[in-house]
């Protein structure tokens, strides 16, 4: 078995080799090129934890934004709806006011027009009755040849009209 | 072995000069330089295709990253977050001994060049083995002087058991680095005497004609096919295993319990 047999005369060139292969790969790899490669890998790792988090905050941010969305959309539709309902009332109110207005105008105008009414048919209830003196003391001169005074005639009229 | 054949399964694993002269104490630089040498630029390259620091790794530097995380994260599971300092250590012999392992592997044998296992030899497993004891005896009883003999004595121990178990602790302690040597340097030679038996088979079989062919050299090409991917299982788990071990003995060091 050349391990054993070869031991006394190989070891010094076998240890001396493998110590400098050794120390060449620890310090040329192992703690040159070895950190640079991790820290690749690391490097790698944190970008993809700090880009889910971002997204994550994005998406959060995003849910925000739409709850205020939503708030401020409910916010003005409760403000339209209030504002319709006072416009309206205020325009009922308004409505009845100048309906109110109107109606007092047209009776005010009703009356007057009554009283303006009444004032004629009593002129011309006056003229009527003057007109009626003087025909029936017309036919009372012809008839019967008489003059009848004017009193006489207006008392005889009245109480004929107070009968109807 | 193999007396009278033409191939002599132990023979792969010689270690034969290619500069200067094998001897007591001397350095040469041998055929198992050499393919440390080629594992040691084969690690580079790969490891330079991780270099390329993409956002999104192509396929080499994900293999790359995969691998690191891979040691990365044995060690960080194992020792905690203190762990940190000996992922350099534990990469430089895992990804040695993986290399050197799959190396030994390489089939440039049909070109007439012969691969050299550097991993197969107990004095390169032992020279790590010792590495990593090392590790653990400075840090153990740098971090907690004498009190790192606590380790030999575990939790809810009886008092009068004490001095024995202490004793049975310490002498398995003291079996590990032997144990972690042996392991790898068993493993690398079996399976390469497999292989390189098989492989007589089947040349021996041919050369006797087609009968013997049929019978032997097919069955055993078959085998050897096996066999094969099943050594390229054991490179990266023997890796692994030292890999492991030496986290899990370094683990003892800094923890304790």
């Amino acid at each position: 078995m050349p391990q054993i047999d070869q031991v006394l005369v190989s070891y010094a060139s076998q240890i001396g080799a493998l110590l400098v292969v050794l120390a060449i790969i620890y310090f040329g790899i192992a703690r040159a090129i070895l950190p640079k490669v991790q820290g690749t890998v690391d490097a790698r790792a944190k970008r993809i934890t700090d880009d889910v988090a971002a997204a994550d905050a994005a998406h959060e941010k995003a849910d925000e934004i739409e709850e205020t969305y939503r708030t401020q959309i409910n916010e003005a539709r409760a403000n339209a709806n209030s504002v319709t309902v006072e416009a309206k009332s205020q325009a009922s109110a308004d409505t009845e006011k100048r309906l109110a207005a109107a109606d007092e105008k047209l009776d005010a105008k009703l009356a007057e027009a009554e009283a303006s009414l009444a004032k004629s048919r009593a002129a011309a209830l006056a003229e009527i009755e003057s007109v009626a003196v003087e025909a029936a003391r017309d036919i009372v001169a012809r008839i019967s040849g008489r003059d009848v005074t004017a009193a006489e005639a207006e008392a005889a009229v009245k109480a004929e009209m107070a009968h109807g | 072995m193999a007396e009278g054949g033409a191939v002599d399964p132990m023979h792969q694993f010689e270690v034969q000069p290619i500069f200067g002269t094998l001897g007591e104490g001397s350095f040469a630089f041998t055929n198992s330089t050499l393919w440390m040498l080629i594992a040691l630029a084969a690690l580079w390259i790969f490891m330079l295709g991780g270099m390329r620091r993409e956002l999104v790794p192509g396929r080499w530097q994900l293999a790359v990253e995969g691998i690191t995380g891979f040691v990365d994260n044995m060690i960080s599971t194992t020792i905690g977050p203190e762990g940190k300092k000996y992922v350099p250590y534990i990469f430089t012999i895992f990804m040695f001994i993986l290399f050197a392992n799959l190396l030994g592997l390489v089939p440039i044998g049909i070109v007439g060049g012969h691969p050299f296992t550097v991993t197969s030899h107990f004095v390169i497993t032992g020279m790590m083995a010792i590495m990593s004891f090392s590790i653990v005896l400075i840090v153990g009883f740098w971090r907690h002087k004498l009190k790192f003999f606590t380790l030999f004595i575990p939790h809810g121990t009886p008092a009068p058991m004490i001095p024995l178990i202490f004793f049975i602790e310490l002498f398995s302690f003291l079996v590990r680095p032997f144990s972690l040597a042996l392991r790898l340097f068993i493993a690398m030679t079996a399976g390469h005497i497999l292989l390189k038996l098989f492989g007589s088979f089947v040349i021996d079989g041919i050369n006797a004609g087609w009968t013997y062919g049929l019978i032997v050299a097919v069955p055993s090409f078959a085998l050897m096919l096996f066999v094969s991917a099943l050594e390229i299982l054991v490179c990266a788990i023997q890796a692994y295993v030292f890999a492991l071990l030496s986290t899990l003995y370094i683990n003892d060091a800094v923890n304790l319990h």
